[in-house]
């Protein structure tokens, strides 16, 4: 049983396709970092999913606190505006969503008071025909 | 938060109070995060920072919706929810004295282990 799982868990980390995948997410994650310009301090977290099609979608939770500006960055690709992203508040009710305008890779949010958000990324199927992964970057300045 | 309590102890504000106040949230995260984790530090500081949410518990939130404002050309958007908080005298003292023990306890276990 303990060589099963270890067998396991060298295909897990030594499969090609893997890190390839990983590889991916690097870059783009290295490139979705240009967004968040130096007046914002990162949080130091990159928020990474794969999707494997626009049906999926991955959800992030995060605090959003008051008298703060925020700067999220969205990417999937190498290019920008492959990556729908919203942010729903505690009772699901949509605050913003990329999609309504032109899928912008960053966007900014000035936020008057703390709150619980959901951040909702999925993959534009008008610009995937496929699997992608999907990075959310988040930036912050105090007032 | 232990920063924030001890500059709330020495001049107390209301902004300071209410910034205390909104680390239930993160301390709820923080929670999930260490249940995964069962390494016996890990273990251990769970338990600590359990009793502090026990406190947190009695601190009330209450969240009232606003239409977020969306500035298009400058790319930025308002988000005008506001969060009132609800934080007793009696609380504040009980979290900042538990925040004062956890943050005792992890320095003398640095202190002991270096």
């Amino acid at each position: 049983m303990k060589k099963l799982i270890i067998a396991l868990l060298l295909i897990l980390f030594l499969n090609p396709f893997n890190a390839k995948l990983g590889a991916q997410c690097d870059t783009i994650a290295s490139i979705c970092a240009k967004h968040i310009i130096s007046s914002f301090v990162s949080d130091g977290q990159q928020y990474r999913s794969l999707l494997l099609n626009s049906e999926e979608y991955a959800e992030f939770k995060t605090t959003f606190f008051g008298e703060t500006t925020y700067r999220i960055a969205a990417c999937s690709g190498k290019t920008d505006g492959n990556l729908i992203f919203t942010i729903y508040d505690q009772d699901r009710r949509v605050l913003f969503s990329n999609k309504n305008q032109k899928n912008a890779p960053y966007w900014d949010f000035k936020i008057k008071s703390t709150l619980e958000t959901t951040i909702e990324a999925r993959l534009d199927s008008n610009k995937n025909a496929g699997s992608g992964c999907a990075v959310i970057l988040i930036g912050f300045k105090q007032k | 938060m232990h920063f924030s309590v001890v500059a709330n102890k020495n001049n107390g504000s209301q902004q300071l109070r209410y910034r205390i106040a909104e680390q239930k949230q993160a301390l709820s995260s923080i929670l999930k995060v260490l249940s995964q984790n069962n390494s016996y530090e890990a273990k251990e500081l769970s338990s600590h920072l359990r009793e502090l949410h026990k406190i947190y518990e009695g601190v009330i939130f209450k969240y009232t919706y606003e239409e977020p404002v969306t500035d298009s050309i400058r790319k930025i958007t308002y988000i005008n929810s506001t969060t009132e908080i609800s934080l007793s005298d009696e609380q504040l003292v009980k979290i900042t004295d538990k925040i004062e023990e956890i943050r005792n306890n992890l320095v003398n276990i640095t202190k002991s282990n270096p």
